[in-house]
């Protein structure tokens, strides 16, 4: 698998982490690299088996529908960057006025 | 002292648990500079062991009172910090506590402090801590293993008896192996893994680290069991120190021929012949079988792994909790939050996560990966059709040197080849002391079916006792 500069800056993006040139370039090398070993899958034959998500079903059940405190306020605020007003305030997400 | 004769004294009125702290915590200052173990102290601690105290005062006769335990900075406890091994959490102070540690406490050991890991969970070496590698007590120029590094060499330097750690392909009994301590990975779900921070939540298990068979147990036996906080915490009840003397004369077991190729140190496996011969002695029989399929055990996990994790780690924005970049706007803020705090290994990661889940290579890695997983699952069904048991030595190698494997991340990975199918197919595995090749402790793996749990530890008490105990305690640590 080769691995494009043009294909490093699309994960970036869908990992919302911005390398420096310099993490790009060892980046590319490690990956082809890793990936290559990866494709070693490949000679397998997965045909008739199906994709195991989880590696122990899980037990289905319902807890009762009992109200319970929830977590207060104040401490899920304690570790907020930045809070105003009992909220969490965060950066604009959306251009213009 | 071992965790079970602290508890014993404690419970008999023989021993104070704050003077058990004390001398646990001057161990700790001793020894902690030079090993790094330790990321933060519980100050508390002395305050927790009064109230135990209090507790057998009171009549109360814990079975684990007094004990002080040491605990991954993975697992969140409440008012103490829990950094991951990471910037991002570097000042997090979790609003709760795990599960597994709520539950030692019940028990009434003491938590002394948080241990020292790969960041994130993410390496086999402790090397990624963003706070410094922890070392080898062992050979204080060599790696304790990873990513639980800091629990398995508090156990082994005797910093505290017991402590957990996080197991997603290996975390646990690699670091067991290379300290020479005792490190069991539960069957899937036995161990709520609520208040763990999430690697990779399908192969992720919390478990223990101790110096005896009967310490593990005790410690399962406190920790294990359903948990309404974790939907896939199971609801088999623990049984771990009631079934220590179960017989196993006639348990059939089997070496598993593909993890003692050429790349095996020769000194592992001379040690691991004599742990099996030990068990012939027992009456257990001891054959070999073949599982092909764990050749792509390592690929199938990585992928698996990091496509969770990219995941897992998308909270990390800066937004809720953690620290945050500046930005004016926000997916700015958060690509630099992310490029700013996160080690290199967690990057690369993420990265390949991203890639085997990404739009137009699911099918080729990630689906590959999975239907890979039920490959493995289908040969270990076979394999215990016939065995009960399965043994492997933990790491091809004794403990690697520091700095020896950072400049080249698969050979980092490989050092996981024995460990990660047990992930991926939700196994019950514990490594056990098995000798020493050059000086360097080695770990055996055994392996059992899904919920055989109990199964690992009586052939482990049958070993340790025809053996004498597995426990070696370290050479004293250089002066100065």
């Amino acid at each position: 698998m080769k691995i494009t500069p043009e294909l490093i800056r699309h994960l970036e993006d869908l990992a919302r982490v911005e390398l420096s040139d310099e993490e790009r370039a060892a980046m590319r090398e490690d990956l082809e690299k890793i990936l290559g070993y990866f494709e070693k899958l490949g000679e397998l034959d997965l045909a008739d088996l199906p994709e195991l998500v989880r590696p122990v079903p899980l037990e289905h059940r319902m807890r009762d529908d009992v109200p319970e405190p929830g977590l207060d306020p104040e401490a899920a605020l304690q570790n907020a960057p930045e809070r105003e007003d009992g909220f969490f305030k965060v950066p604009r997400a959306i251009e213009g006025e | 002292m071992d965790a079970l004769r602290i508890a014993e004294a404690v419970n008999a009125g023989a021993l104070d648990p704050v003077e058990v702290v004390a001398e646990h915590r001057a161990r700790i200052e001793a020894q902690d500079r030079r090993i790094h173990a330790f990321l933060t102290l519980n100050p508390a601690a002395e305050e927790e062991a009064r109230a135990v105290a209090g507790r057998v005062a009171a009549g109360e006769r814990p079975p684990l009172a007094g004990v002080p335990f040491a605990v991954k900075d993975n697992l969140v406890t409440r008012g103490l910090r829990t950094t991951a091994g990471s910037r991002v959490l570097e000042n997090f102070v979790p609003p709760y506590t795990a599960t597994a540690v709520d539950r030692l406490r019940a028990a009434g050991a003491v938590l002394l402090g948080k241990t020292n890991l790969d960041e994130f969970a993410m390496g086999s070496s402790t090397e990624h801590s963003a706070f410094g590698p922890t070392r080898n007590p062992w050979d204080l120029k060599r790696v304790p293993g990873g990513s639980s590094g800091g629990s398995a060499a508090a156990v082994a330097a005797g910093m505290v008896p017991l402590a957990l750690g996080s197991d997603t392909g290996g975390s646990i009994r690699q670091p067991a192996a290379y300290t020479g301590v005792l490190g069991f990975k539960p069957t899937y779900g036995r161990v709520s893994r609520y208040g763990l921070i999430a690697y990779a939540s399908s192969l992720d298990v919390v478990g223990p680290f101790a110096r005896s068979v009967g310490d593990l147990a005790a410690a399962m036996e406190a920790i294990a069991g359903r948990d309404p906080k974790d939907a896939t915490s199971l609801e088999a009840a623990p049984a771990f120190t009631e079934a220590l003397d179960r017989p196993v004369q006639g348990l059939r077991v089997a070496w598993v021929r593909e993890t003692l190729g050429p790349g095996t140190d020769p000194g592992v496996r001379e040690a691991l012949e004599r742990f099996a011969g030990v068990l012939e002695d027992l009456g257990l029989t001891v054959g070999e079988v073949g599982l092909p399929e764990l050749e792509y055990a390592l690929a199938a996990y990585y992928l698996v792994a990091t496509s969770e994790a990219s995941s897992n780690l998308a909270r990390y924005d800066g937004t809720l909790y953690g620290a945050r970049a500046p930005g004016e706007e926000l997916v700015a803020a958060m690509k630099a939050t992310r490029a700013r705090y996160f080690g290199a290994e967690v990057k690369r990661r993420i990265f390949m996560g991203t890639f085997a889940l990404s739009s137009g290579y699911y099918q080729a890695y990630y689906g590959r990966a999975l239907r890979a997983r039920a490959a493995i699952a289908r040969a270990f069904e076979r394999a215990f059709a016939d065995y009960d048991l399965l043994l492997t030595p933990t790491a091809p190698t004794p403990a690697f040197r520091l700095g020896e494997k950072l400049a080249d991340p698969l050979s980092m990975y490989l050092t996981d080849v024995n460990t990660v199918a047990a992930n991926l197919a939700g196994l019950p595995a514990l490594s056990l002391p098995a000798g020493f090749s050059r000086g360097l402790p080695v770990g055996v793996q055994l392996l059992g079916p899904p919920l055989a749990d109990e199964r690992l530890l009586a052939v482990a008490r049958a070993y340790e006792r025809a053996a004498g105990g597995v426990f070696r305690r370290p050479p004293p640590p250089p002066q100065g």
